[in-house]
Order: structure tokens, then C-alpha cells, then sequence
């Protein structure tokens, strides 16, 4: 077997190209490429397409010879059903063609979101073989090692990808907050300046860069690199957490509470690349399904919620968890009837199944059935009595049933149960505002809701309400400074700066 | 795109999968020379701990187990009360109770739980607290459990009295660590109890490790946080629940660390709770009966990045040797043990490469001591290890939830270097380890370790160091003749510093020797010590020739106010 060029003309084009293919040559043929061959520019093309077509076959004999395991888990029979026949899926796919990079790299990211992290540093090991000029794949060995435990050696590892890629700036936020967990911070400080060089709209370095001047006590400065890291990311805690800290440093006690409530349930998200923003679409175990399913009812998009949750019912017919992650999603989708549906079968294999009675409660209010609906939150409270959920859901029964003052003595139920929370507050001065019409209660509600969450916007929003309608300017006033200061783009802000300048004008004032 | 928490290193709530069949082995250790000889065996130490776990996944067995030191016949010897699970299967008859070891000097325990009546066998065993709670000079025990505390009065004569209900102390929650303290500083010791979550047999569900396998679930799970309990002495052998009044239904947690001291120098003690995955609470006390919780404002609610971590045990701890008690709380794996370094009252987390947490990142951290065991005048630390879930890491037992624990030397300034093999064994001892409490046993000046593990038998740890320094022991007693808890002594030797604190109930679920112990270095003399009493009051004694351990009894001294900055 040999291998000719067949300069061809395409039909469809214009100009002529070159092809590659397997048979024999005719003297027209034979003309053709030689008087072809006698224009440098032609000659120039060949030269190009011969060396793509080299570097080609080098980089696939090369990975041809690599050799690679293709990483397993010793006890996949035993793992999470919806989780293994995913990681089947993958295998056999992996399997097919396992010298392909992206292959091998999907793998690890898929044990990765699985927390499966032995196999995923195997898989990216395995990347880092096939594609050495991969940055991603030696950063994701590192996170796998810092993951598995070892953080001084994926510092190591971090510092050596920073010096092999000086221009990878997710390495360069990787080495940062890891030497920051290793408290090596002028290797930080180093790492997260020249992070936001390489990236300066990414907030993670000027709030690197901040956490780095709070260790070493520099509050100002610290502060200001946490200003500027907020004014790219407004709504992230960690931000605001830090800066609170750096607020406490220079002695502004307010304003550290501000910032520290302001920065309340943190989470850590490390900085997304190319990898980690595929990662969600892998995830198959359950908590992690709950959470997005959580995630998508709450920011607008329950149908996806159902979707996701009715597929894992399929793996975990019985599982108690899985029903009633899913009639809530049904009961925010509009579907109640469904919800209902479901829980009643839960109930039936378990008849102390709590989550599954305030579910019910909530599709039994959706449809209607407001008795059906008390009764069930009853049963939940019943069953739970320090759960403030079950207060909730029967309050919202008996809003639906119109029994408002009720109501509002079982949400202080459900506050005595949680008397942090801020939301149950706000919930109260809502019920006392909206349907019991008194102003005076609902102005305390928001103000406890304030005090607890001094971050709660909605609640100052009302608080200036409340005191616009009262006619209290400076107090008022007061609310919408607030406002100003930790939600400058809140839509409300406007209309109430307006109200209380109507308040102050001396026409009003005559009126 | 939705963010989820993918590759949160440090914060992810639940543990990472086994992979025990790509694991490389226990690992090899150099032969060292041992800190510690493990003498369970041969000193007739035979506890051993049951969870009752059997095929369903119940949270409370993977919190059990504490263990307590006291000299409940005042013979001088320290004695080990070893509080047990038991089972949570109902139909259990047979359910294996606490055990007390009476303490007979050269290494060698009596069983006595039967003649002492502190088995406890209808509860599920958590956690102890031991002190003198009606000032008759003799220790008295509370165990804590799930849904029902006992408390043993001790009757002098070597038997105890289970007095809860008519002390008003069954509290009804479920229980982890308690503290004895003296809250309103009427000479009377109060109790404060952590507890945990709202939780029965048939709220229980079914959870899974990373990797899907069936586990215990994470306490927020279950979203019950329970609120934390606060006792007052009533001075006539009864308690009040003042839990409410004294504000302390304010917050809650899912609690299992308690430590109570004066942490903001105002004379008053206060009170630490470290939670499970949610922020901690720091209730600095009032003055008068009331607490509030300043955890966040004061920096020690959740670490610096702003995130709660899951809490466990806790030292409070004088780790720079200058007056200010600092918290290091033990956390899972990836998270890594924390220090809050105390300021004027304000906690830094922090974070140094030779800190005590570093070494503490691959494990989940239970109990811990902070204890000179060399005697070099430098604090060490030992933490007792245990994960939660199944883990990455297989250290070759059995038991997949087994770790090494972990013992640091201290090396001054705040740093520290691990010893190995892990735990200072000859060889280390791998079990799922919850509470240890420390103390001198031998009444040698060396502070030996006992820890209880999880299904397993107990350890009790010999300090066998041979190259010790000088040291000192004070035993701190109020006027009465009780151990003065909430005393605080500064000891001046040659130069150097000991702070040290009259504080046994710390760690996990246990309850440490509560005499007060100084490693010295080569000072062979202590110059000077001054004692804050926990009236305010100080006074001064000494000096002190060294390898001694002295008494120490509340107006005997020479009356020194304002020479401790307090």
C-alpha cells in the first residue's frame, strides 16, 4: 500500500486544493502536479500541509506509545446505582478512544464531581501524559492531591505549573489560595498579584490580595483591595467577610457587623476554567443532585428541577429523600397535584416521614384544600416540634385559609425554633402588614429581621416604607442611607428616594 | 451557568470516597523513640467502646464516646471513667454500659462500675463531665446522652448516686459535651451542656459517602440544630434550666464542643461552643445572668474565608503564654484543626506553616490536649482522629473509618513539628478515636493520654519520654477544699512564663485532670506563682523547689490583687 497526493478540483470551488488520498496516478494527473509543483506558492503550500500532516502523525504515534491505564473504581459495583451506570457510561466511552485528551480529561472531571478524587488525579495524570502543554490537566493533578490531603505538595505542584504556564492565571489563583491555606503568605501575596495582572477583572485576586494584608495586619490596605473586589462581585460573601474583618482591624465596629453579616453562609468557589464549568452537568449523587435541583426552583427554572429528580427516582424508587426533593419541585413548577400524589405514597411506606407531611401540606394549600392542608402541617409538627418548617407550612395553610392572626402565632412558633432567622421575621411583619393591617407590629418584625440580618435589603426596603407612610423623614432617611449603602442598584431605591423628598418639600408639608 | 460548589477544597461537607483497593498500604515509619507506651492491656484498662452500629446508618454512633479523669476516692491517683454507646436498637436487653476504673497505682486499674452504680445502661452514652458540683470535696460524673443526661452524685464511699431528676438536670436533648462552671461566680459550679440535633431512630435517613456508598449522613441532614443547655446551681444539690433567660435560645447549633473561660478578661466566665458545620457561638457572659453570642464580631464563629466548619472538640488554650486563653477546635478532613489566636478579647484565625493545624489537614480531629509532655516548657499537642465518613485514605485497619492520631511537639512561639510515627507509638494506633483526656496518672510529672475509640478498645497512653525536663503540679483548691475551676495561675521559673488555667472539661465529649501541670525545662525551681481565684481575688506562693506536686487552697496565699492583668 502506498500513499499518493491527488490534487483534485473541487466542484463546488473555485480554487484548486489538496487531498489525500489512496490510488493510482494518470499522466493528466501527473501533468497536473508537476506544473502545479512549479509555483513557489504551491510549493510553499505543500511544504506547510506536509508538516501539519508530520506534526500530526508525530503527536499520534506519540500518544500511541503512551501508555495508559484507564482509571477504574476497585468498588464501582458497589457505588451509587445512578452514579455507576454514569461511570459505565463514561468508561465505555473513554474505552473507545483512550489516547483522546478530551476523553481522559472528561473522566477525571467526572470522578472529580463525584468526589471520586483517586481516579480523577489517575484520569488527569493521564491528560497530563497525552497533552503535556495542557496547564489544566497538571492543575487538576494538584487539586486532586490538595483534595486527597496533601497540601504541601500540590503547593509544590502549583508553583511549578505557574513556572511552566507564567501566563495560566487560574494557576496563579490556585497557588494563592493554596499557600494561603498553607499560610505561606508572600508566596500569596506574589501569586495573587500577578493573578490580577493576568486577569484584573477577576474579584478572586484583589480579595486574595486583601485576605493576604489582613494576615499581616495592613486593615487599610487590606480594605481596599476588598473594595475593589466587591465592586467586581457585589454579592460575594467571602468578599464581604473579609472585609468585615478588615473593618473589625480598624476599629469600625458597625461597619464590620455590616460586612460580617453581609458575608453569612460564605461558600468557596474556586475560580472557573475551561474544566470545572462542565463539571455541574456530571454530578450524579444525590446530595449534589438535591442542591441543583434546589437551585433551579429557587432562581426560576423548576421544570429543571423535576427533570433532574424524576430521573434519579428512576435509580431510587423508594428513597424518602428523593420523593420529597421532588414534590417540592413539583409544588414550585405549578404542580401540586403530582406533589401530592407522591407524598401520599411516601406516607404510605412511611407514616413519620416529616418532610413529606409539610410537603403535603403545601400542594394540599396550592390546590385548595386548606383543611387537608393544616391538618397535614399538624401531623409534621406532631412528628417534629422543634422544626421550624412545619410551623411554616402551617402558617401558609392558614394564610390560605384566611386564618391570619393564627398564622402569625405559628410563624413565632417556627422563630422560637430558629431565632436566627431573619426570613421568618420579615415573614411575620409581611402577615402583620398585608393582612392584619398593623403597622406598628410589622415595623417591629422588620426591625428584629434588621437586627438579626442587618444585610436583609428587603427588610430596610419596608422599614422606609413603613416610615414614609408615617411620615418619619429622618428615619426614613435613615432606611434608604442603608439601602444606598449595601444595595445601591436595588430597584426600589428611587421610588423611595422620591417619596421622601415629596416628604420633605414644603408643598407636601402644607399638604 | 449555575455555580455548585465543585473542587472546594477544605469546605465540602461531606468526606471523599474509599479507594481501598488502590491504596498504597499503611504507611512506613521510621523507628523512633516513642512518646508513649500503650499499657490498656496490661494495666487491666479492658473498655471497649460499642457503637451498637449494625446495618442502619444512626448519626449518634458516629459521635459517641467520651472518657473522664478523676480521683473520685481522693486516694491522690486519678481514676477513668469510660463512657460508653450501647445500642439503639430497642430490643437490646443486654446493652453494654460505662465503666469505672479505679485507679491502683504502678499501672494497674480495678473495675469498679458495678459497686460504683455508673453503668448507665438505658441510655446511649455520649460524653462526661466530671467537678464537685455540691462542694463536698468529692468529684461528681454527668454523662451526657442522647435524650437523657445523668448525674452521678458521688457518695464518698466509693459508690455514686444517679441524682438526675432530682437535681433537675435530665435535660431531654441529645448531649455531647458539658461543662462544669461557675457562670455567675457564686462559688457554686453550673453546668452548660452542647447538644447536637433533634433527632430518634425514626427521623433517621439514608445518606452516602462521595462516591454513593451508604453512610452516616452530615448533621445538616436532618436541619434540627438543638439548642445548647445552661444549668444553674441552686446551692441545694437542685439545678435551674435558665437556658431561655440567660439568652442562650437565642442561636443554635449543631454543637459538640464546650469550653467555658474568662476569654475577654472581664472576671466572668464565658462560653464556647464549637458546631458541626454550622457557625460557632461564643456567649461572652453579661454579669448579670444573661449571655449573648458575639461568636462573628469576635472573629471565632467561622474561618476566615467566612465559612462554618465542622466543629468537634476544643482546647482553649494559652498557646503564646501571655494570659489570653486562644480556641483551637479539631474539624474534618481537608478542613484542618483551627486556631483562633485570642487578642484582647478578638480572635485572628490563624494560619502558619509550623501551626498546630497544618499537620491536622488529612484527618477528621476529635479530642485534643494541649499538654507540655516533655517537659521542655513548650505546650504540645495531641488530637485523637477518626473520620466521619468513608474516607480517601486507608490506613490498613479493619475499621474504614480508622486514622492514626496525630502528636505534635512544641517547639515555642506557636509552632510545632509533627512526631512520628503518628501519634508517638512505636508503632501508630489506627482506630476511630473520639474522646482522650489527659493527666498524670503515675503522679511522675508526665502527662499520660487515655482515648476512647469507636468500636474499639480504649487506649491508655504511658508518657515514657526519657529526656524530660523539670516540672510542676499545683492542685488548685477553692476554700471549701473543691477544685477551683476557673482559677488561673501564672508560674515564673527562671525567666519563663506558665500560664495555665483550672479548665478539665475541654475536648471532646470528656474531662481532663483537673490539676494544673508546668513542664519546666531545666528550671529547677518556680520563683513565684500567682493564682486569680475565681472571685477575683489573687494571691501569691512560692517559691517552689521542682518535681513536686503542690496544693494550692483559695486564702492561704499572700493576697496580691492587680499582679495578674485581670
Amino acid at each position: 500500500m502506498h500513499w499518493i497526493v491527488k490534487l483534485s478540483r473541487h466542484k463546488a470551488g473555485s480554487e484548486k486544493s489538496l487531498a489525500i488520498e489512496k490510488g493510482t496516478v494518470s499522466d493528466e494527473d501527473r501533468r497536473f502536479v508537476v506544473a502545479w509543483l512549479s509555483r513557489p506558492k504551491h510549493l510553499l503550500t505543500l511544504a506547510i500541509l506536509a508538516t501539519i500532516v508530520f506534526a500530526v502523525w508525530h503527536v499520534y504515534s506519540k500518544r500511541s506509545e503512551v501508555s495508559l491505564t484507564i482509571p477504574v473504581p476497585a468498588d464501582l459495583d458497589r457505588l451509587d446505582p445512578q452514579l455507576r451506570a454514569y461511570l459505565q457510561e463514561k468508561l465505555d466511552w473513554v474505552r473507545e478512544k483512550p489516547h483522546d485528551t478530551n476523553r481522559q480529561a472528561t473522566l477525571g472531571i467526572v470522578y472529580a464531581a463525584n468526589g471520586l478524587w483517586e481516579r480523577a488525579r489517575d484520569a488527569f495524570r493521564n491528560v497530563e501524559q497525552l497533552d503535556p502543554n495542557q496547564p489544566l490537566a497538571s492543575m487538576y493533578v494538584a487539586v486532586a492531591t490538595q483534595e486527597l490531603g496533601d497540601l504541601a505538595e500540590a503547593v509544590r505542584m502549583y508553583r511549578d505549573l505557574t513556572l511552566r504556564f507564567p501566563d495560566f492565571a487560574p494557576g496563579y489563583y490556585r497557588l494563592g489560595d493554596a499557600s494561603l491555606r498553607a499560610g505561606e503568605v508572600a508566596q500569596a501575596e506574589a501569586a495573587f498579584g500577578r493573578l490580577i495582572a493576568l486577569a484584573p477583572k477577576e474579584w478572586r485576586g484583589y480579595a486574595g490580595l486583601g485576605d493576604v494584608k489582613l494576615r499581616v495586619g495592613q486593615y487599610a490596605e487590606a480594605a481596599q483591595e476588598l473594595q475593589q473586589a466587591i465592586q467586581l462581585a457585589p454579592d460575594e460573601k467571602m468578599a464581604h467577610h473579609l472585609l468585615g474583618l478588615a473593618c473589625r482591624g480598624l476599629g469600625r465596629k458597625q461597619g464590620a457587623e455590616m460586612e460580617l453579616s453581609r458575608g453569612l453562609n460564605a461558600e468557596h468557589y474556586p475560580m472557573p476554567d475551561a474544566w470545572s464549568v462542565t463539571a455541574a452537568q456530571h454530578m450524579n449523587l444525590l446530595p449534589d443532585l438535591f442542591d441543583m435541583a434546589k437551585h433551579y426552583s429557587t432562581t426560576g427554572n423548576p421544570a429543571k428541577a423535576v427533570e433532574i429528580l424524576e430521573r434519579a427516582l428512576k435509580f431510587h424508587p423508594g428513597d424518602k429523600g428523593v420523593m420529597n426533593h421532588l414534590a417540592a419541585a413539583y409544588n414550585q413548577s405549578g404542580q401540586p397535584q403530582k406533589a401530592r400524589e407522591l407524598l401520599l405514597r411516601a406516607i404510605q411506606n412511611d407514616d413519620r416521614n416529616l418532610p413529606a407531611y409539610i410537603g403535603l401540606s403545601y400542594s394540599c394549600a396550592a390546590l385548595g384544600a386548606s383543611n387537608d392542608a393544616i391538618a397535614y402541617a399538624s401531623r409534621a409538627i406532631e412528628l417534629g416540634t422543634n422544626n421550624p418548617q412545619s410551623y411554616m407550612a402551617k402558617a401558609n395553610a392558614l394564610l390560605a385559609a384566611e386564618r391570619d392572626t393564627e398564622a402569625l402565632a405559628a410563624l413565632e412558633s417556627a422563630y422560637r425554633c430558629d431565632p436566627r432567622s431573619a426570613d421568618i421575621q420579615m415573614t411575620m411583619g409581611d402577615v402583620c402588614l398585608q393582612n392584619l393591617d398593623r403597622q406598628t407590629d410589622a415595623l417591629e418584625h422588620y426591625q428584629l429581621a434588621v437586627n438579626l440580618n442587618p444585610a436583609l435589603v428587603s427588610a430596610h426596603v419596608r422599614i422606609a416604607q413603613l416610615h414614609i407612610e408615617r411620615g418619619a423623614q429622618s428615619e426614613a432617611l435613615k432606611a434608604i442611607q442603608t439601602i444606598r449603602k449595601i444595595a445601591p442598584e436595588n430597584p426600589a431605591l428611587p421610588l423611595l428616594e422620591d417619596r421622601v423628598n415629596k416628604l420633605a418639600s414644603p408643598k407636601n408639608n402644607r399638604d | 451557568m449555575m455555580l455548585l460548589p465543585l473542587f472546594l477544597i477544605g469546605c465540602s461537607p461531606s468526606s471523599p470516597p474509599p479507594a481501598k483497593a488502590d491504596n498504597k498500604g499503611p504507611p512506613e515509619f521510621k523507628s523512633v523513640k516513642p512518646w508513649f507506651e500503650e499499657t490498656a492491656r496490661q494495666s487491666n484498662l479492658n473498655f471497649k467502646h460499642t457503637s451498637g452500629h449494625s446495618s442502619r446508618f444512626y448519626i449518634p454512633e458516629m459521635e459517641t464516646g467520651g472518657v473522664g479523669l478523676l480521683d473520685f476516692d481522693n486516694d491522690g491517683l486519678l481514676d477513668i471513667f469510660c463512657v460508653n454507646g450501647g445500642s439503639l436498637d430497642p430490643s437490646v436487653t443486654n446493652r453494654a454500659g460505662n465503666k469505672l476504673y479505679h485507679n491502683l497505682g504502678n499501672w494497674k486499674f480495678e473495675e469498679v462500675t458495678e459497686r460504683a452504680a455508673v453503668a448507665g445502661h438505658d441510655t446511649y452514652g455520649m460524653g462526661c463531665a466530671c467537678g464537685d458540683y455540691n462542694g463536698d470535696g468529692l468529684m461528681d460524673i454527668y454523662v451526657t446522652g442522647l435524650n437523657r443526661n445523668i448525674l452521678y452524685r458521688n457518695n464518698g464511699d466509693g459508690t455514686f448516686s444517679d441524682v438526675t431528676d432530682e437535681a433537675g438536670v435530665r435535660s431531654g436533648s441529645w448531649g455531647t459535651s458539658a461543662a462544669f462552671f461557675d457562670y455567675d461566680l457564686d462559688g457554686r459550679l453550673d453546668l452548660v451542656i452542647a447538644n447536637y440535633i433533634s433527632w430518634s431512630r425514626d427521623r433517621e435517613m439514608d445518606c452516602f459517602s462521595r462516591g454513593g456508598l451508604p453512610d452516616y449522613c452530615s448533621p445538616m441532614n436532618y436541619k434540627s440544630p438543638a439548642m445548647d443547655t445552661l444549668y444553674h446551681n441552686r446551692g441545694d444539690g437542685t439545678f435551674e434550666n435558665v437556658t431561655r433567660s440567660a439568652g442562650l435560645d437565642k442561636a443554635f447549633g449543631n454543637g459538640l464542643g464546650v469550653v467555658c473561660a474568662d476569654f475577654n478578661h472581664d472576671g466572668r466566665p464565658d462560653i464556647f461552643i464549637a458546631n458541626d458545620a454550622m457557625p460557632n457561638q461564643l456567649w461572652m457572659n453579661q454579669g448579670n445572668g444573661k449571655f449573648a453570642d458575639e461568636a462573628m464580631i469576635r472573629g471565632c464563629a467561622v474561618n476566615r474565608m467566612g465559612i462554618a466548619e465542622a466543629g468537634m472538640g476544643i482546647a482553649a488554650v494559652d498557646l503564646y503564654q501571655h494570659g489570653w486563653l486562644d480556641l483551637f477546635v479539631t474539624h474534618l478532613e481537608a478542613e484542618g484543626n483551627r486556631l483562633w489566636v485570642n487578642t484582647n478579647g478578638y480572635f485572628t484565625d490563624l494560619v502558619r506553616p509550623k501551626g498546630p493545624g497544618f499537620p491536622s489537614l488529612p484527618f477528621t480531629g476529635f479530642g485534643v490536649v494541649f499538654a507540655d509532655f516533655d517537659n521542655d516548657g513548650n505546650l504540645d499537642l495531641y488530637a485523637a482522629n477518626g473520620k466521619v465518613k468513608y474516607g480517601q485514605r486507608d490506613f490498613g485497619a479493619k475499621d474504614p473509618y480508622a486514622e492514626p492520631n496525630t502528636l505534635l511537639r512544641g517547639l515555642g512561639n506557636g509552632d510545632f513539628e509533627e512526631v512520628l510515627p503518628g501519634g508517638g507509638t512505636v508503632e501508630p494506633l489506627i482506630a476511630t478515636s473520639r474522646g482522650m483526656a489527659a493527666g498524670d496518672l503515675d503522679n511522675d510529672g508526665s502527662i499520660d493520654i487515655v482515648v476512647i475509640n469507636r468500636d474499639g478498645p480504649a487506649h491508655l497512653l504511658r508518657n515514657v519520654i526519657g529526656s524530660r525536663g523539670h516540672w510542676i503540679m499545683f492542685n488548685l483548691l477553692n476554700s471549701k477544699g473543691s477544685c477551683a475551676v476557673g482559677a488561673i495561675l501564672r508560674a515564673e521559673a527562671g525567666g519563663k512564663i506558665c500560664w495555665r488555667q483550672v479548665c478539665p472539661n475541654q475536648g471532646y465529649c470528656s474531662s481532663n485532670d483537673p490539676r494544673v501541670h508546668c513542664g519546666l525545662g531545666d528550671s529547677q525551681q518556680v520563683d513565684r506563682v500567682t493564682v486569680r481565684w475565681p472571685d477575683g481575688t489573687q494571691e501569691s506562693f512560692g517559691p517552689f523547689e521542682a518535681q513536686h506536686l503542690y496544693e494550692l487552697r483559695e486564702r492561704t496565699g499572700k493576697r496580691s490583687d492587680g499582679v495578674l492583668p485581670y
